[in-house]
């Protein structure tokens, strides 16, 4: 398959084609790669192809197979975004640690009280126990839409989120299949993660050398466990429940058969209210009683900290941008997708009437409303909800993301693509790439979370080339 | 003129098999502040365990209590020694204007826990019947209003131990009117909040005389209302009580039981458990000097 054969929609701006239907030079590099290949008679279709034919990468990485085609993109625009989301990320820190704090982008009146503390992920349990130095938000996972002017952010991720490895995985299967286009390619910045996660989550540990870190799973019932399991692998962290885990003396020790080790840091992909039954739900057997109170004394890194979803809260997010300029004194280099409050009567009608336009979200809740989607009906009864419970809802505007080729339907069609890239902030902060495709409805763009699964997409940094 | 005050608290658990460990959160130490200082505390175990002291969300002392060896019995006794200065006098009630306040305080970051509802004190429909039936209504003033309000739920309710459990939702004191200083509180809450009137929830000790008629739990601790005032702080109100809340020595607050609650634990094994408790408040008079 050829992707001069590729044909994107001439109504939407392409990565891989200009205005003109022309590949764009490092796409014809990569042409130019695969094509060799399939003069070498290697597997043309089973490489290009998504990866079902490949048992090994189906059975690896769990979930949908990954897109056979990566996303080229090139250096300078790359930079841009990097330091764009290192800036974010540092901002989202400085946030959390803030509002546990003393709130001062509250009391110097940059965001509204009732925006933070309207969001059901606020913890009152944490006043006071994240250091105003700290970083609650070690993993972070930020979307951002192509889009034909560079980067717009959807969506800041900073509970627990997954994915990470398995993005990356992608890139290693990929190379793997794909070797000698990814070296005529002089792909940059081959992404890492497994290793990295694990080098930020050392460089949090509270004092001393050679911090021993844990991965808490939810147990081996839960949904993420083959993922957790294969993390914890990846990354050399010992899989752990909450059973393994004990606080004594104010410290968090992992069980064994000999007796008793100290833990650093904890990486949990456990919940806020399961994490500590005295703490927060009481009835939650998966989590480790008295672990607050150890990540309130500092012997032990709890990442992400509890609490620290108030930061990914849809109605926050229309302020990230002014916690940037607030605790950084820098301006935003990365611009966040425009929102719309429903709370603010004049949002809320703004929103009824762009119904069609807007991503709907629901705070506290995953619940997503993709309103081009919606059918006449739908979106009457969208209307009735928001009108019902103004304050419970945040429009987003439906940014305008460029496509890119993708194998979709069993050839090669124009996708649209979101980026979803891992921030890990230690010390340092390290940007993964990554990305998600997804199927561009009839007549429009399907970017920024549609109904239909995305499919992952693996980025490649390549090399400016001057256009021509 | 200050009164110093002894008070001894003792948590007896008895578990019906043998329990490998426990972990508990303990909210037992008075907390301190211009009224109210703690001249000792001390926390024994029996048997002994690791006890290690931080302070909560809400600035209480909060000790985690470790205990990772096999027992059927554990016994916490707490014994604090507190000095009380007599609370300040307090007006009838306020300027009409002060309401002004007290609503500005609604969007304020750091009340929004105290004027907003909490999990065992917010408002439902078995609520707005009782406040209908009871026409209770906020007066010309803040302070008239709560004070009024303790007073109408004084009267409302039935003192009755075992009527409910301590996180019994309000309903259940709603539809009997017998309850505790938990539900009394609670409900108590329910309302001021619903009234923009910041609200929470204190844990602590009543001291108690020979010829006193208040109703005191004589095997729990004591709960009753402080609501924040303009001009005057947090003012505590006892709904269970008339009067004010002059001898009452406050060790926890927050926006209901949930957060204060003295003894809150998981173990592992022992199947059932048998709680007693016996609290002691005593006072000894006048601290020397």
């Amino acid at each position: 398959m050829d992707l001069d054969a590729y044909e994107p929609d001439p109504a939407i701006p392409d990565e891989a084609c200009t205005a003109a239907g022309e590949l764009r030079p490092h796409w014809r590099r990569l042409r130019d790669a695969l094509r060799e290949r399939d003069a070498s008679r290697e597997r043309d279709a089973a490489a290009l192809a998504p990866a079902e034919r490949s048992s090994r990468a189906a059975g690896d990485l769990g979930g949908a197979p990954p897109d056979g085609i990566p996303l080229l993109l090139p250096e300078r625009a790359w930079r841009l975004l990097e330091a764009g989301l290192e800036q974010r990320v540092r901002a989202l820190n400085h946030l959390v640690a803030d509002l546990y704090g003393d709130a001062a982008i509250v009391r110097d009146g940059i965001v509204p009280a009732a925006v933070v503390r309207g969001s059901p992920q606020f913890r009152v349990e944490m006043r006071g126990a994240v250091r105003p130095d700290g970083v609650p938000a070690a993993v972070c996972r930020i979307d951002v839409a192509r889009t034909p002017g560079g980067f717009e952010v959807v969506r800041d991720n900073v509970r627990c989120p997954a994915g990470g490895d398995r993005m990356v995985a992608n890139d290693r299967v990929l190379k793997d299949r794909l070797r000698s286009a990814y070296v005529a390619c002089a792909v940059r910045d081959a992404p890492v993660y497994a290793s990295a996660l694990l080098e930020t989550l050392r460089e949090l540990a509270p004092g001393g050398a050679g911090p021993r870190v844990v991965l808490l799973t939810p147990g081996r019932y839960g949904t993420g466990f083959a993922e957790h399991a294969r993390l914890a692998e990846a990354a050399g962290m010992e899989l752990v429940t909450g059973a393994d885990l004990l606080v004594d003396d104010g410290q968090v020790h992992l069980r064994h058969a000999g007796g008793r080790r100290r833990v650093h840091v904890l990486y949990r992909q456990v919940d806020d209210d399961f994490l500590d039954p005295l703490a927060f739900r009481p009835d939650s057997v998966l989590g480790v009683p008295g672990l607050l109170h150890a990540c309130r004394r500092g012997s032990v890194a709890v990442l992400n900290a509890p609490g620290t979803g108030v930061a990914d809260d849809p109605a926050v997010f229309a302020f990230v941008e002014d916690a940037i300029r607030y605790y950084l004194a820098e301006e935003p280099t990365l611009p966040g997708v425009e929102t719309w409050a429903c709370s603010r009567p004049d949002h809320l009608e703004h929103t009824l009437e762009h119904l069609d336009q807007v991503v709907i979200e629901q705070r506290g809740n995953n619940e997503v409303l993709f309103g081009p989607a919606l059918s006449a009906a739908e979106r009457a009864a969208c209307a009735a909800r928001l009108r019902a419970a103004p304050d419970g809802f945040v429009a987003r505007r439906v940014p305008e993301v460029t496509t890119a080729p993708c194998f979709l339907d069993g050839r090669l069609r124009p996708g649209a693509v979101t980026l979803a890239c891992f921030v890990l902030q230690g010390r340092r902060t390290r940007v993964v790439p990554g990305a998600l495709c997804h199927p561009v409805s009839h007549g429009g763009t399907g970017g920024g979370g549609g109904f239909q699964e995305p499919r992952r997409k693996d980025v490649w940094v390549v090399p400016d080339i001057a256009s021509g | 003129m200050s009164l110093r005050y002894l008070i001894e608290h003792v948590s007896r658990y008895r578990y019906a098999s043998l329990a490998s460990a426990c972990a508990m959160s303990l909210r037992l130490r008075p907390l301190e502040d211009c009224r109210q200082r703690v001249l000792a505390f001390a926390i024994e175990t029996e048997p002994p365990s690791s006890l290690e002291c931080t302070r909560d969300g809400f600035g209480n002392a909060h000790h985690l209590l470790a205990l990772h060896r096999e027992h059927d019995a554990l016994t916490i006794t707490a014994r604090s020694t507190v000095e009380l200065q007599p609370a300040n006098p307090r007006p009838t009630g306020l300027a009409p204007d002060t309401w002004d306040t007290v609503r500005s305080w609604t969007d304020r970051f750091d009340l929004w826990e105290f004027t907003h509802p909490s999990a065992l004190a917010r408002p439902t429909a078995a609520l707005d019947a009782f406040v209908g039936e009871l026409a209770l209504a906020p007066l010309g003033d803040p302070l008239s209003s709560v004070t009024a309000l303790s007073d109408t739920l004084h009267a409302a309710f039935t003192y009755a131990p075992g009527a409910t459990t301590a996180e019994s939702p309000i309903e259940h004191i709603l539809a009997s009117r017998r309850g505790v200083c938990q539900d009394y509180a609670h409900v108590m809450i329910a309302i001021a909040r619903s009234w923009a009137i910041p609200a929470r929830y204190v844990s602590g000790y009543l001291h108690v005389t020979g010829d006193d008629h208040a109703h005191v739990p004589g095997n729990a601790m004591h709960a009753w209302v402080e609501c924040l005032l303009p001009g005057l702080g947090w003012v505590g109100f006892d709904p269970t009580n008339l009067g004010l809340p002059d001898r009452h020595i406050r060790v926890a607050v927050g926006r209901d039981y949930r957060d204060v609650s003295p003894t809150r634990g998981v173990r592992q094994g022992g199947d059932e458990e048998e709680l007693s408790v016996h609290v002691s408040v005593r006072s000894d008079g006048v601290p020397a000097g």
